[in-house]
């Protein structure tokens, strides 16, 4: 798939929306992920979800005894760079449908 | 326990006791001892559990994390997020700031009877000056070591021969038998006037100023549970004061000009001096701590350089906010707003908007990021949270009932 | 793995002088064919912190910046190499007072506060 080039501020993508392949809407921008990797840090993994707003926090409030009883998402989706389009940073989206992606549970990392 | 923890036990007890009372916590007191007797004993006494509790937290904080609370916040919930809780406090906070600065200027009008506008200016010179030559132990030692005036509280209650019965009914809350609206509009303005956020922003700033570390975890233990629980007992000797000279009479604390006569009647004319005494000194320390807080805050929060201890040469942001927010404060002394009103207002205010200072500083409390083993326990994390929950809950519901029914 | 919001995005920055130097406003990643978006560099300036809030509003403030002198007007950029991410903060290896961090802080200092007796 064709990657474009450009700059991206990180801080603008913070809280978007993110649509997959099919226009549903996956989650919304939490967290990028990077790792060194021959020398230059690269941009790993993309976190979605609001489940992935725990994250930011720590994820300690989800042990906060009156949160239990909240119906509050626990799930975030975790997508590798290749799978992420951000050409157009107001609107980012994953390249498989939401079905595919890897999801994972908060609360238990 | 070292001698020179010792020491810093008494000197952080002194400063907290000479650094409790102000406008806030005066009036409200005693305008609960007028209206219903010691009927409200619970909300000071409620009040000052939920502020030791988060001093301690506030130094723990401090000294585990080596970060400041707003420092802190900024970092971890992000720009967007913070700006509502800095906007909301720099609010309510300016307006706590301008009645304690009304407060210092009804002191001297009290001393003088030169009336109170006529200080502004004069009260927020000084005030500047004070922020601007001094360092910051030296004001939080000077101004609080002065404070200790305001003992002259207790000593008057305890020869006002209270009903130490009623008074130990009144710590279990208790529905009022009359005027229900007042009476929880007076039990929130306590409860704003015990937990201001202001205070324990302050004083992780302060922890930070005095290079705290893990080692200053007992004494800061120490320094909250005695320094907050000895000045919360200064406010019940007020609320003891006005339930024996006030309460019988029906007579109400409807302006600043009343406030003397708690003390009056029982230490006479020296008496009189030492009230004035005490609310000058309690309300300058009080509009210094303020006008520190917040320009701790906004320095902080947009990583700029801060400290009291610096020369404004070396950190002139710093400076500026608390010079513009002592002028923006003094305004309101100048155009007459009545101290007592604008302190009314101001407690009310704070308890409303209690939780968004309380919920993510206890966010932050549970972080082992931050604190590492010494997060929050269960009981510390129950009390604050149910404490700010409850006190905005019974604002929201008072405020409009107090304004409807025209106030007391 | 380097968690950039929450480990890197509005931390506090530290100069060689141990002096703060504003925060980390924003973060620059470059787009590449085909590899991994690159991390570039951090942003510190009110622009950027502006932009989080209203586009609008950040490029009113920018316009008015760039009024104030040279190279002003844009956001100043930290490389991300320069960056030392080992201690409790960000750190850099320059003095902000060289660069436009501490413009404000500056020209309050110069004009007003040492012109005030007792800075």
């Amino acid at each position: 798939m064709m990657s474009p080039t450009g700059e991206v501020h990180i801080e603008q993508l913070l809280g978007r929306r993110v649509r997959d392949i099919d226009g549903a809407v996956v989650g919304r921008v939490e967290e990028l992920c990077a790792d060194v990797i021959n020398g230059e840090t690269v941009v790993t993994e993309i976190h979605l979800g609001a489940a992935a707003l725990w994250e930011r926090l720590g994820g300690f409030a989800l042990h906060l005894p009156f949160v239990r009883f909240l119906p509050i998402a626990r799930y975030e989706h975790r997508i590798p760079w290749s799978l992420v389009d951000l050409s157009d940073p107001e609107n980012p989206r994953v390249l498989q449908p939401r079905a595919k992606l890897r999801r994972v549970r908060i609360d238990q990392d | 326990m070292k001698g020179k923890q010792l020491l810093q036990i008494a000197l952080g007890i002194v400063t907290s006791v000479g650094g409790f009372l102000e406008i806030g916590s005066i009036t409200t007191a005693a305008q609960a001892g007028a209206a219903f007797g010691y009927q409200l004993t619970w909300s000071v006494i409620i009040g000052t559990l939920c502020i030791a509790f988060l001093i301690e937290m506030s130094g723990r904080f401090a000294a585990c994390s080596k970060h400041t609370i707003p420092d802190a916040m900024r970092e971890r919930f992000g720009a967007n997020a913070f700006s509502i809780p800095l906007i909301v406090m720099l609010s309510v906070s300016l307006l706590v700031m301008a009645a304690e600065m009304g407060g210092f200027a009804a002191a001297l009008e009290l001393a003088t009877s030169v009336k109170f506008p006529f200080w502004a200016v004069p009260a927020a010179f000084v005030s500047w000056f004070v922020l601007w030559r001094a360092s910051f132990g030296m004001i939080e030692n000077g101004v609080c070591l002065l404070g200790l005036v305001t003992v002259v509280f207790a000593v008057a209650a305890v020869k006002a021969g209270p009903d130490y019965g009623a008074l130990a009914r009144g710590a279990l809350p208790t529905l009022p038998h009359t005027s229900p609206a007042h009476y929880w509009f007076v039990a929130v303005s306590v409860l704003g006037a015990s937990v201001s956020p202001y205070l324990y922003y302050f004083y992780s700033s302060g922890a930070i100023e005095e290079h705290w570390d893990k080692s200053y975890l007992g004494v800061n233990r120490w320094v909250a549970g005695i320094g907050m629980g000895f000045g919360g007992f200064l406010s019940l000797a007020i609320l003891v004061l006005a339930a024996v000279l006030f309460h019988p009479n029906g007579q109400d604390v409807g302006s600043y000009r009343d406030l003397p006569e708690l003390v009056t009647p029982i230490l006479g004319r020296p008496g009189f001096w030492l009230f004035v005494a005490s609310l000058a000194i309690a309300c300058f320390g009080a509009t210094l701590e303020i006008a520190l807080s917040l320009a701790y805050l906004v320095a902080q929060g947009f990583g700029w350089q801060w400290g009291e201890d610096l020369p404004p040469r070396a950190d002139a942001r710093f400076a500026l906010m608390y010079t513009l927010l002592i002028a923006a404060a003094a305004l309101f002394v100048l155009f007459g707003a009545d101290p007592l009103k604008l302190t009314q207002i101001s407690m009310a205010l704070t308890s409303a908007s209690l939780p968004l200072g309380v919920l993510p500083f206890l966010v932050l409390m549970n972080d082992r990021r931050y604190l590492g083993e010494h997060v929050n326990g269960h009981i510390g994390n129950a009390i604050v949270l149910s404490i700010s929950v409850m006190a905005m809950v019974l604002a929201v519901v008072s405020i409009p009932l107090e304004l409807i029914g025209g106030g007391g | 793995m380097i968690h950039l919001i929450a480990e890197v995005l509005d931390k506090q920055i530290v100069d060689k002088r141990s002096r703060q130097a504003g925060r980390a406003d924003g973060i620059v990643i470059e787009l590449r064919e085909g590899q991994p978006p690159l991390v570039v560099a951090v942003e510190v300036s009110p622009i950027t912190l502006l932009a989080r809030f209203n586009r609008r509003l950040a490029s009113w403030y920018a316009r008015w910046d760039a009024r104030l002198g040279h190279g002003r007007g844009t956001p100043f950029r930290i490389p991300w190499r320069a960056l030392d991410r080992t201690g409790l903060d960000l750190r850099v290896d320059f003095d902000a007072e060289d660069t436009p961090i501490n413009a404000f802080e500056k020209w309050l200092r110069q004009r007003i506060v040492e012109r005030i007796p007792g800075s």
